[in-house]
C-alpha cells in the first residue's frame, strides 16, 4: 500500500506529461468535426494575427462532418495524393526490404574482406541527414532522367542504410550453429536465408517495415526535392499546400492522412516491439 | 488477442483502403459533373470593318435660294415642289393691301428711329463749331440730311449778337484808357499785363465782327450726312461742336435692316406683289402656301439640272473619322436606284454639327429632291482585339469576358476561370472590336459554358 502511494506522483507526472504530448493529436482529431465557421473563428488569428489568439473549444458547439464530407466528396484531389502516397511509400518498402535483407544477411553471415569496414561506411551514410546528400541526388537522378517522376523518390530511398543497419542486428541475433547445421543438410545459402533467416529474422523485418512506413508517410524534402508536378505530389506535400485559409480542409486532411499511419502501427506493433527489444538485448 | 486484434486491424486497413479507392472514383465524377464544361476561342487580332451610313438629298450643284422679306402674307403660290419653272416667272404673289401695310410701318419705323439718334455707325466725323457764349435763334438742318460745304446750318440771335458786340467795345474802350494812365504813371508791367487781355479781347470781338458781317449763319464745314444736331433754338453756344457731319455716313446694323427691309417690300411693290424666280430649274425646295406669312429663309431653291447633281449631307461628328475628300462611296435613293463608286468633293466642318459633305453623283435613276443615302464600308488603320458576340457580356460600352488559364493541379492540367474587363469599340459582323482588354491572342476565351461561371471556378474544356 505504502509502496503504491510512493509511486502516485509518479503516475502524476506522466500523465501531465503523455497529455501534453497527446494534445495536438486530441487537437487534430477534434477540430475538423467543428462547423466551418465556428472552424473560421478558431483559425482566424491564423489568417491574420490581430493581437488575439486563437481560442480552442475542445467540445464543437455544433459538431459537422461537412469538412469530411467536403475532403471525401468534394476533394478529388486529396485521392490523388493519398495513392501517390501509398504507392511511393509501398514501391520504397517493396524493394526497400527486397535489397536490404540480403544485404543485412551478408554483413551478418558472410565472410569476406573489408565487411566491417564496408558496414562502417552504411552505418556513417545512415547517420547522413538527407540535405547533405540532396544536391548530389538531384544531379544523378537528373543526369537518368529521373526528376519529375515517381521513380526519383522511389529510387534512393530504395538503397536507404537504414533498413540493413536494423535487419542486420536481427540476422546477427540468429545463432550460427542453426544456419550452420541447415549448410551440413545440404542447404544453399538462398535456402539458409529463406528457411533459417527469414523466419527467425522477420521481427526486424517487420519492424523496419513499420519504422519505414512511418518515416516515408511522412516524407518531405524528397518529393519536394525532386518532384515538380503537383499530380505528383504525396499526401505530406498536399496538406501545406492547403494553407490556414482552407483549414477546414487541412484539418480533416491531416485526421484522414493519419489513418494508415495508425492501422500500420497497430498491425506491425508486437513485431516493432519484438525487433526492439531484441536489438536492445542484443546491443 | 493480440492476433485477433491484429487481424481485425488487417480487415479494416483493407476496408478503410477499398473505401479509398470507390471514393476516389466517386469523388471523381462528382465534381466533374459539377465542372462546367466550357468551348473556346482565341482572339482575332483584325482591322474594323466599319459601316458608315450618312443620310441627305440629291441636289443641283448650282441652287438658287429665293428670299422674300420676312412678314408678308401670301395671297397665291404657283409652283410647287418639283415644278420646273423658267426665269421671270412667277413663284407667287403677296396680299398688296397687307404688303402697303407693312411698308408704311418700316417705313414709320425707321423714321422714328432716325430721330431717336444712333442711326448711324460711328466712324469719320466732321465737327461744326462756333463762338461760344451766342444764343441760337434757328437749327436749319436736322439728322440725316444731306448738306453741301458752306450750307448754314444754325442761325445766331442778331440782337443778342450786337448787344454782345457793343459790351465789348465799350469794356475795350475802358481797358484802353485805364491802360494810357498806367503808362503815364510808368507802371509798365501792369501795363502790359493789361495790353496783353485787351489784345486778346479784340482778336475775339474780331470773331464775333466776323460772325456779325456773316449775318449770324454758321455753315457746314464740309460735305455729307448730318448725323448729330447738339444744339437747339434758344441755347446759348458752348465751346463744343454744334453739329457732327459726315462725310461717308454708314447707317448702324438695325437702321440698314430696316433700310433693306424698306427696299424689299418697295421693290415686290412694284411688281404688284409678285415674286418672280430669279433663275430657271426645278424647284427643290419650297417652303410656302397661300396664306402663310413669310419666314427668315428661304422660300424656294430652285435648282439647275443642267449643272449636275449632287449628294448633300451631314456627317455625325462620330462618323467624320471615317471619311476623307476623294473617297469612293454607294449614293442610293428611292428604290433600286443606286451610284457606285462616286467620290467625296466636299466635307466641310459645321461648327460642332457635324461636317457636311458634298458628293456629286453621275446616275440617271436619281433624281433632283430625292431623299438619299450615302453608304461606305472602312477598314480601320488600327488593329483590334475581336471576339464572336458571344463571348462578351456587353453593358453599354463596357464588356466583360471569361477566359480560362492552364495550370498543373493534383489532377494534372487544370483549367481555372477568370473575368476580363474591355471597352467595346464598334460590332463588325458578328464580333466584338474591343479596346482594354490586356489579353494575349493565344488567350483561350470562354465561348459557351454549361454552367454560369465565376471567377476562380474550375472547368473543363470540351
Amino acid at each position: 500500500m505504502r509502496k503504491k502511494a510512493a509511486g502516485l506522483p509518479l503516475y502524476i507526472i506522466m500523465a501531465v506529461l503523455c497529455t501534453a504530448v497527446l494534445f495536438p493529436v486530441i487537437l487534430a482529431v477534434i477540430l475538423p468535426f467543428q462547423a466551418q465557421s465556428e472552424l473560421k473563428d478558431t483559425l482566424s488569428p491564423l489568417v491574420n494575427f490581430t493581437g488575439k489568439y486563437s481560442h480552442i473549444d475542445l467540445l464543437p458547439q455544433y459538431p459537422s462532418a461537412e469538412n469530411f464530407k467536403e475532403l471525401l466528396v468534394y476533394s478529388p484531389e486529396f485521392y490523388r495524393v493519398f495513392w501517390n502516397s501509398l504507392l511511393m511509400v509501398g514501391g520504397i518498402l517493396f524493394f526497400q526490404t527486397l535489397v536490404a535483407v540480403p544485404a543485412a544477411w551478408a554483413f551478418a553471415r558472410a565472410e569476406f574482406k573489408g565487411r566491417r569496414l564496408l558496414f562502417n561506411v552504411y552505418v556513417i551514410f545512415m547517420l547522413m541527414p538527407f540535405q547533405v546528400t540532396m544536391l548530389s541526388q538531384y544531379l544523378v537522378l537528373d543526369g537518368m532522367g529521373l526528376m519529375n517522376r515517381r521513380l526519383a523518390v522511389i529510387l534512393p530511398a530504395v538503397f536507404s542504410a537504414f533498413p540493413v543497419f536494423l535487419i542486420y542486428r536481427g540476422f546477427a541475433d540468429i545463432p550460427r550453429d542453426v544456419a550452420d547445421s541447415a549448410r551440413i543438410d545440404g542447404a544453399n545459402e538462398w535456402q539458409v536465408l529463406r528457411y533459417i533467416g527469414l523466419p527467425l529474422g522477420k521481427s526486424g523485418i517487420l519492424a523496419c517495415v513499420v519504422i519505414s512506413f512511418l518515416d516515408l508517410w511522412n516524407m518531405v524534402e524528397q518529393p519536394l526535392t525532386f518532384l515538380r508536378d503537383k499530380a505528383l505530389y504525396p499526401l505530406s506535400l498536399y496538406l501545406p499546400t492547403l494553407g490556414a485559409d482552407r483549414g477546414e480542409l487541412l484539418l480533416a486532411s491531416a485526421a484522414v492522412t493519419l489513418i494508415p499511419a495508425v492501422f500500420v502501427f497497430v498491425i506491425g506493433q508486437e513485431e516493432l516491439e519484438r525487433g526492439i527489444i531484441a536489438s536492445a538485448l542484443k546491443e | 488477442m493480440k492476433e485477433n486484434m491484429k487481424s481485425r486491424a488487417v480487415k479494416l486497413f483493407g476496408i478503410f483502403l477499398g473505401a479509398m479507392l470507390i471514393m476516389t472514383i466517386v469523388s471523381r465524377m462528382i465534381v466533374t459533373q459539377k465542372m462546367p464544361v466550357v468551348t473556346t476561342t482565341g482572339i482575332k487580332s483584325e482591322s474594323i470593318a466599319h459601316r458608315v451610313e450618312v443620310g441627305g438629298t440629291i441636289e443641283a450643284e448650282k441652287q438658287t435660294p429665293v428670299f422674300i422679306a420676312e412678314g408678308l402674307r401670301v395671297s397665291e403660290v404657283f409652283v410647287k415642289q418639283g415644278s420646273k419653272i423658267g426665269k421671270g416667272e412667277h413663284l407667287l404673289r403677296l396680299d398688296e393691301e397687307y404688303l402697303a401695310s407693312v411698308t408704311a410701318d418700316a417705313e414709320k419705323e425707321l423714321e422714328e428711329f432716325m430721330e431717336k439718334g444712333d442711326a448711324y455707325a460711328d466712324g469719320d466725323r466732321t465737327p461744326v463749331f462756333t463762338e461760344s457764349g451766342l444764343r441760337v435763334s434757328q437749327v436749319c438742318v436736322k439728322k440725316g440730311d444731306s448738306v453741301y460745304a458752306g450750307q448754314p446750318l444754325i442761325r445766331l440771335d442778331t440782337d443778342y449778337l450786337y448787344r454782345k458786340i457793343s459790351d465789348m467795345e465799350g469794356e475795350l474802350d475802358s481797358q484802353r484808357l485805364t491802360r494810357d494812365g498806367m503808362y503815364e504813371a510808368e507802371d509798365s508791367r501792369s501795363a502790359d499785363a493789361l495790353s496783353k487781355q485787351i489784345d486778346e479781347k479784340q482778336r475775339e470781338l474780331d470773331r464775333y465782327n466776323s460772325i456779325w458781317d456773316n449775318g449770324g449763319t454758321v455753315y457746314s464745314s464740309c460735305g455729307g450726312v448730318v448725323t448729330d444736331i447738339l444744339i437747339k433754338a434758344g441755347d446759348i453756344t458752348m465751346e463744343q461742336a454744334v453739329a457732327l457731319v459726315s462725310s461717308s455716313p454708314e447707317l448702324s446694323g438695325e437702321a440698314e435692316r430696316l433700310r433693306r427691309r424698306i427696299d424689299a417690300l418697295k421693290k415686290a411693290a412694284e411688281h404688284m406683289g409678285y415674286i418672280n424666280s430669279p433663275a430657271g430649274g426645278i424647284i427643290t425646295e419650297a417652303a410656302l402656301r397661300a396664306g402663310d406669312l413669310t419666314a427668315d429663309g428661304a422660300a424656294f431653291i430652285i435648282s439647275d439640272e443642267s449643272s449636275g447633281k449632287v449628294f448633300t449631307g451631314i456627317v455625325p461628328d462620330e462618323e467624320v473619322e471615317y471619311l476623307k475628300v476623294g473617297d469612293k462611296v454607294s449614293i442610293s435613293a428611292g428604290g433600286n436606284a443606286r451610284a457606285k463608286d462616286q467620290k467625296i468633293s466636299l466635307m466641310t466642318r459645321k461648327g460642332g454639327d457635324g461636317c457636311r459633305i458634298e458628293v456629286p453623283v453621275e446616275s440617271d435613276d436619281i433624281k433632283l429632291g430625292d431623299m438619299a443615302e450615302l453608304v461606305t464600308t472602312k477598314l480601320s488603320d488600327e488593329r483590334y482585339d475581336c471576339l464572336p458576340f458571344e463571348t462578351v457580356t456587353a453593358e453599354g460600352d463596357k464588356g466583360k469576358v471569361f477566359y480560362i488559364t492552364e495550370s498543373e493541379g493534383f489532377l494534372g492540367k487544370e483549367y481555372t476561370v477568370h473575368s476580363a474587363s474591355c471597352r467595346i469599340k464598334e460590332e463588325t459582323g458578328n464580333m466584338y472590336a474591343l479596346t482594354d482588354l490586356g489579353l494575349t491572342p493565344e488567350t483561350l476565351i470562354v465561348r459557351t459554358s454549361s454552367k454560369k461561371l465565376a471567377e476562380g471556378m474550375k472547368v473543363r474544356p470540351e
